[in-house]
């Protein structure tokens, strides 16, 4: 069995007695080496997640664990890169890294140095005369040089042109290549994601959507264009229905759209289904597995899957 | 540790210098000059005891009028510095940290964010309590040509202190009192504005004053 990094067991977070859950029922493992994406809207509960795997922030309830302790006890083993990059502006770049240098016994000089040089910032320039992509990298270096198992980045790609989101994706994938860290890494970027990220989280309301390895999601799951009223052709009911009595098999709907006198749906199929005539199915893109997700309406607030697909039948 | 807190908090430790500096340098050209017509009170025979000279009684006067301004000047003015120095020093020890959210990158390294606090309101407050003795030193100095020349008396109740150690251990108080206060402030109400939890700690000082 592989030793899990982060372990997070029925995880959730309550900003106040009385106040809204900022994460509830999270449970979720990342095994050494492995590189997720964390996607969800604004108020999801990314940044609630990522403080909690920090140890920034205490459980309210269930447990999290990183490399079998809790993250208060993991310090030196992790690094967290917050969103924004926050650096003491008027320190100069060389500073920052020296607090990492003394604050960190695992401190790695030769790949920060290395790092800096390579990117071209001058370890004398202030943080405050930084673009927001140099930032971003030094960030990135005083957490890489600190050599940790697991990586905790929060929207690292917010604020960074499409050039510099390019380049600092390449060296982030480049400096855990080969380091086995693993990488929880929060994004509404969807697109780039795709080519670096091993795992797909998806967050919605506070609680996980969907969790799993991209090219497992995608393969377990169907894009389905099909005329208005689908998908109650009866070519697309349930393939199997057990005898005893649990969920039927075959498909869900995740969320549905009408466009140009077709529905398109993004399904999640249990078994290899075939679509029914006058019915297109494909694997779907990262993109449309995500907002698919993200479109999803969720039994606890929104309507049931019945309603969904009463919705879905209705007339546009 | 320490090396953080150097780095982090140098530019205003060289400012404290520089004030301590000033404020110090002001108080011994003023105890020089005082000291100098001390000697000529006490060559005319006119010092508090031997008033044995003809017209000491309008010496001490013109001595009382020139150095009048250091009652107020000194005495409430060097303490209440001092506690406004503390205080804008200790508020943003941890508020501005949280207002720039770098004390996500702080807390995220691999020492625990308690030793964090704790080295960090230690050291600066050692530092700021080596400022207060220092000005508290200047202080005493000064004491002694202005009671010498009657000036101070019953008017200066902090230059009562005939040692060292009471009047600069005196301010180290203070200092202390308003680092940790404005500091432990800015922590427990984080969002609150910077410069009234300044104002606030230095109300508390200065009403511990009166």
């Amino acid at each position: 069995m592989t030793a899990q990094v982060l372990d997070c067991v029925g995880m959730g977070h309550r900003y106040s007695r009385r106040g809204p859950w900022g994460l509830r029922d999270c449970t979720l493992m990342v095994p050494a080496g492995r590189v997720v994406a964390l996607i969800g809207p604004n108020g999801a509960g990314k940044t609630t997640l990522l403080h909690l795997a920090a140890g920034l922030l205490p459980a309210t309830e269930g447990s999290v664990r990183v490399a079998g302790a809790r993250p208060a006890r993991r310090l030196e083993r992790i690094g967290f890169a917050p969103q924004g990059a926050p650096l003491w502006p008027h320190l100069r770049v060389r500073d920052v890294l020296g607090i990492g240098a003394h604050l960190n016994p695992r401190w790695d000089a030769t790949l920060a140095s290395d790092r800096i040089a390579k990117l071209g910032i001058a370890p004398r320039a202030r943080v405050s005369t930084l673009s927001g992509g140099q930032r971003a990298q030094v960030a990135l270096t005083l957490v890489l040089a600190k050599r940790p198992e697991l990586l905790l980045l929060d929207e690292p790609l917010a604020n960074l042109d499409p050039i510099a989101r390019r380049a600092f994706l390449a060296s982030m994938f480049e400096a855990c290549t080969h380091s086995g860290v693993a990488v929880l890494f929060s994004s509404h970027v969807v697109a780039e994601l795709e080519r670096i990220c091993d795992d797909l989280v998806v967050l919605a309301d506070g609680r996980v959507r969907l969790a799993g390895d991209i090219d497992r999601l995608r393969r377990t799951h169907r894009v389905i264009t099909g005329p208005v009223g689908w998908p109650t052709t009866t070519a697309t009911q349930p393939a199997t229905v057990p005898n005893d009595g649990s969920q039927a098999r075959g498909w869900q709907v995740i969320s549905a759209r009408q466009a140009a006198g077709r529905t398109t749906a993004l399904v999640r199929i249990d078994t290899h289904l075939l679509a029914g005539p006058g019915l297109d199915a494909a694997e779907p893109t990262f993109d449309e597995l995500v907002l698919g997700y993200l479109d999803q309406h969720h039994p606890d607030q929104e309507p049931s899957q019945q309603d969904l697909r009463s919705q879905v039948e209705a007339p546009a | 540790m320490s090396w953080v807190i150097w780095r982090q908090h140098r530019a205003q430790a060289a400012w404290v210098l520089l004030l301590v500096t000033a404020l110090c340098g002001l108080m011994l050209w003023v105890r020089a000059h005082a000291t100098a017509d001390v000697a000529v009170l006490r060559a005319a025979g006119c010092l508090l005891g031997d008033l044995s000279g003809s017209g000491c009684q309008a010496s001490l006067d013109d001595f009382a009028v020139r150095y009048n301004f250091t009652i107020p000047a000194f005495e409430l003015g060097v303490p209440l510095i001092l506690a406004v120095t503390a205080a804008l020093v200790g508020a943003p020890l941890v508020a501005r940290e949280v207002e720039q959210r770098t004390h996500l990158v702080a807390w995220t390294q691999s020492v625990t964010r308690q030793r964090w606090y704790r080295s960090k309101v230690a050291t600066v407050g050692a530092g700021l309590s080596l400022a207060g003795l220092i000005a508290g030193t200047g202080t005493y100095l000064l004491q002694g040509p202005l009671s010498d020349g009657g000036v101070t008396s019953s008017r200066w109740p902090w230059f009562f202190s005939t040692a060292l150690a009471p009047a600069g251990l005196t301010a180290e108080a203070w200092h202390l009192f308003a680092v940790f206060a404005a500091a432990i402030f800015s922590v427990i109400v984080n969002t609150f504005p910077l410069l009234t939890a300044s104002l606030l700690a230095v109300g508390v000082v200065v009403l511990r004053n009166c």
